[in-house]
């Protein structure tokens, strides 16, 4: 179509009136100079007329045949056709309901999927050349541990040695109570100070971190979240330099970052500088715990990023006896961001997707019946000389007519359950919080549209195809017999849909039947009536263990003389949680490992007295905890179920020694809480009777 | 010039009449059916094809219409050829001279 064409065409639809107009004149004038010819040539002027009108043959004709080759008729027929389907529309209210009510329920459904699956899939990170960004990580197969964080040592090691990284940065989390009349506690990462830089990420006020500020003393800066300088502190302009109390110590605002930058989650409100005093024991080389993200250099590949650092943690163990059995590796940032959620989000969409199948084959078939309802109208049509293509197009604009209703009010509802998302949705699912309607989902829409409105509108389309003229005529239109292709697609559509409904029944019954499997388990503890908090004794006021474990006696107290609480302990990491416990190595005095690397890791906590109480775990043989252990006594520990079949199997592990940090425990005994089914480590799980400074969790 | 013995046109070749007597100027409808007839004296112009045909050329953009007025003072559509409709009747005018040539071979030769 040409640009000629499409302006003629325009015209023809914008100047309708007009252009009918000039054709009917065009061809009065070619009557009255035919006339006038006869005039001349001697006929009186009615003879003439006549003469010449005969000579022209049917205007009406002559007018129809121009209109098709101007090619205005399409958009006529389609202004038609519209305009006859919002007739038929009108009269048939409660099928027009139905149909778009249920494709509403589809589209929606699967635009809301497809939003999350275009937010958390598709969308690149919110950071420069985000393709260059890796994680890099520790890792000890020999025990079974496939990732887990760097000691500081071996950070900078890597940091200095690699080959393949324009820089490396180390982060951890952390909980950060801000001082204030109302006190505070945010989310926070404590990041080497080139994690901006390497992000690509500047801030929208004031800076983000300088080389120095890692070096102890000269750390106490900060860099607020757009979040928190909005809740907390007004959006203030003049903010940077003022001075905040975080964790008891004064800390310099130095930036506020954009809202649009977040890392490693959304939810972190603050970043600090890492940096440790000599005295802190935390740069250690057996303490793994700094998360790291490097940037490859231009060309570099993962695969090789990943041998380079197995190079240098094999380097390292060769250097250090802490090393022996450490290793390891590179993976790509993004696939370590959204790799968890892909196939869930994945199934989700095939879910929906199938859902949106099931309500086109449904609204298929209320076409289908509607046609045969239709059959006469369609037998007259036909009659009259309209073709088959020619009722498909009237079918078509009315399919497309409703499928444009159902994918608005389907888009509609999909804003609506992209809130319920961002609301309910699992926290587990990184960038929830960012997934909106955009022009990629619109786009993801409108071509859903199009496809079911191409696959419920040609339903009744294949039903045309036997109509008989003579018999549908002949039975003077109560007859709404179809044709027998009609009747076996309609069988199709059935089959379809219910095998369509078989797929998602099974499939969400298998859903439900791991997830009530998952609730039989035993925990190992009564979830019931159990509240939790946490807080934490900051490091500036609360300089000595002795001083700490006294204020957990009193806040264990005060506590239980609240009459409705029966219990209350306190934790350094809530059950089944997956955040806050650590392993550590578990020397048993009786069966020495003959290399460090082949010491047992275990999962370890530390708790109060009154921990087993508050949760109702029983004791199976021993004792546990109580307040009299204090640090006057020997130290003691307690193992799980699992970890008395893995480290003292047909022994009575009572009384067994373990060598746990500089102590040595004796060994008690208690029942399993990390049951298999549930996502756990695959470590038995020691207790310890409190007795650290980061203690921080409670649970009452 | 008695009706009915008279020719008709084949098929496709009105467009190249058209164009080509539109080259030596704009024409209303009927004077270009006229002129047809009075040149050819043997050819009779269907005005049942003639404004589809008009239609269609204008179109595609080889010919262009404007109201004007007539020698006899009655207005009238008057389509006169475009820089890409003059292209067009070269093109056509060496298609056809080519076709009769060769059915003029077979007629004569076979």
């Amino acid at each position: 179509m040409t640009w000629s064409d499409l302006l003629l065409r325009l015209k023809a639809v914008v100047f309708h009136v007009r252009v009918e107009d000039e054709l009917a004149e065009e061809l009065r004038a070619h009557v009255e100079f035919e006339t006038r010819r006869g005039v001349r040539a001697g006929l009186s002027p009615s003879e003439a007329e006549r003469a010449a009108r005969v000579a022209f043959g049917g205007a009406a004709q002559v007018a129809e045949q121009c209109r098709d080759e101007r090619g205005i008729t399409w958009f006529e027929d389609f202004a038609k056709d519209l305009s006859y389907a919002c007739r038929q529309f009108l009269k048939q209210k409660y099928f027009v309901a139905v149909a778009v009510l249920t494709l509403a329920l589809g589209i929606g459904a699967t635009t809301a999927i497809f939003s999350a699956v275009n937010g958390v899939l598709l969308r690149p990170l919110p950071y420069i050349s985000p393709e260059r960004l890796v994680n890099v990580w520790s890792s000890i197969p020999s025990k079974g541990i496939p990732q887990m964080g760097f000691a500081l040592p071996d950070l900078e090691a890597v940091a200095a040695r690699n080959h393949s990284f324009e820089s490396v940065a180390g982060y951890f989390l952390g909980d950060v109570n801000i001082a204030g009349e109302t006190p505070q506690r945010v989310p926070a990462v404590i990041a080497t100070a080139n994690m901006f830089q390497l992000l690509g990420a500047n801030a929208a006020l004031g800076r983000t971190f300088s080389a120095s500020e890692q070096s102890f003393g000269k750390h106490y800066v900060v860099v607020l979240s757009d979040a928190l300088w909005r809740s907390r502190f007004g959006a203030r302009p003049d903010i940077i330099g003022e001075v905040v109390r975080l964790n008891g110590k004064m800390y310099n605002i130095i930036g506020v970052m954009r809202p649009s930058f977040q890392f490693p989650s959304p939810d972190i409100q603050l970043w600090l500088p890492m940096s440790f005093s000599p005295q802190d024991g935390m740069a250690t080389r057996d303490n793994h715990f700094i998360s790291a993200i490097a940037r490859l250099t231009p060309g570099a590949s993962v695969f090789r990023a990943n041998a380079d650092v197995q190079a240098i943690a094999l380097n390292l163990q060769r250097e250090f006896t802490e090393n022996a059995g450490i290793e390891g590796g590179v993976s790509d940032y993004f696939t370590s961001v959204v790799g968890d959620v892909r196939p869930a989000l994945l199934i989700l969409l095939g879910a929906v997707g199938l859902v949106l199948l099931i309500a086109c084959v449904n609204v298929a078939n209320l076409f289908l019946s509607r046609a045969s309802a239709r059959q006469r109208e369609f037998s007259v049509r036909t009659a009259l000389g309209a073709g088959r293509s020619r009722l498909v197009r009237q079918l078509l604009t009315e399919a497309a007519l409703l499928g444009s209703l159902g994918a608005c009010l389907g888009i509609a509802l999909s804003a609506w359950l992209l809130r319920l998302i961002r609301v309910y949705g699992p926290g587990e699912i990184p960038r929830l919080q960012d997934i909106h309607i955009d022009i990629r989902v619109l786009a993801f829409t409108a071509a859903l549209t199009l496809v079911s409105v191409l696959l419920f509108g040609l339903a009744p389309a294949f039903g045309l195809s036997r109509i008989e003229i003579s018999e549908a005529m002949k039975a003077g239109g109560r007859s709404v017999t179809t044709g027998k292709g009609a009747g076996r697609y309609r069988d199709a559509l059935v089959i379809a849909e219910v095998t369509l409904a078989l797929v998602l029944v099974i499939g969400a019954g298998l859903l439900l039947r791991s997830l009530a499997a998952l609730n039989l388990v035993d925990p190992g503890f009564r979830p019931d009536h159990v509240l939790t908090m946490s807080l934490s004794a900051p490091d500036a006021a609360w300089t000595s263990s002795a001083k700490i474990e006294r204020f957990y006696g009193e806040l264990n107290q005060k506590l239980e003389q609240i009459p409705s609480v029966k219990a209350a302990g306190a934790s350094t990491a809530l059950p089944i949680a997956n955040v806050g416990g650590w392993g550590k190595n578990f020397p048993v005095e009786e069966h020495p490992a003959s290399r460090s690397s082949d010491v047992p890791l275990i999962q370890y906590r530390q708790v109060t007295p009154h921990y087993l109480r508050a949760l109702q775990i029983p004791i199976l043989e021993g004792r546990f905890f109580t307040e009299d252990d204090d640090s006057s006594r020997p130290l003691i520990a307690v193992i799980n179920e699992s970890a008395r079949r893995r480290f003292f199997p047909n022994e009575d592990p009572i009384g067994k020694q373990v060598h746990l940090g500089v102590f040595w425990f004796s060994v008690n005994m208690r029942r399993s809480v990390s049951p298999k089914g549930r996502k756990m480590p695959p470590f038995g799980r020691g207790f310890s009777r409190h007795r650290d400074l980061s203690v921080r969790c409670i649970s009452l | 010039m008695p009706p009915g013995s008279s020719l008709d046109l084949m098929q496709g070749t009105l467009d190249l009449l058209i164009l080509r007597t539109l080259e030596s100027g704009p024409r209303h409808g009927w004077a270009v059916s006229d002129r047809i007839q009075q040149i050819s004296q043997d050819l009779k112009v269907n005005q049942g094809s003639l404004y589809p045909a008009l239609h269609r050329l204008e179109h595609q953009g080889w010919i262009k219409a404007e109201w004007g007025v007539s020698e006899l003072g009655r207005r009238a559509r008057f389509y006169r050829l475009t820089a890409t409709g003059r292209k067009q009747l070269v093109r056509e005018t060496e298609m056809w001279a080519r076709l009769t040539a060769a059915i003029g071979r077979v007629l004569e030769m076979a």
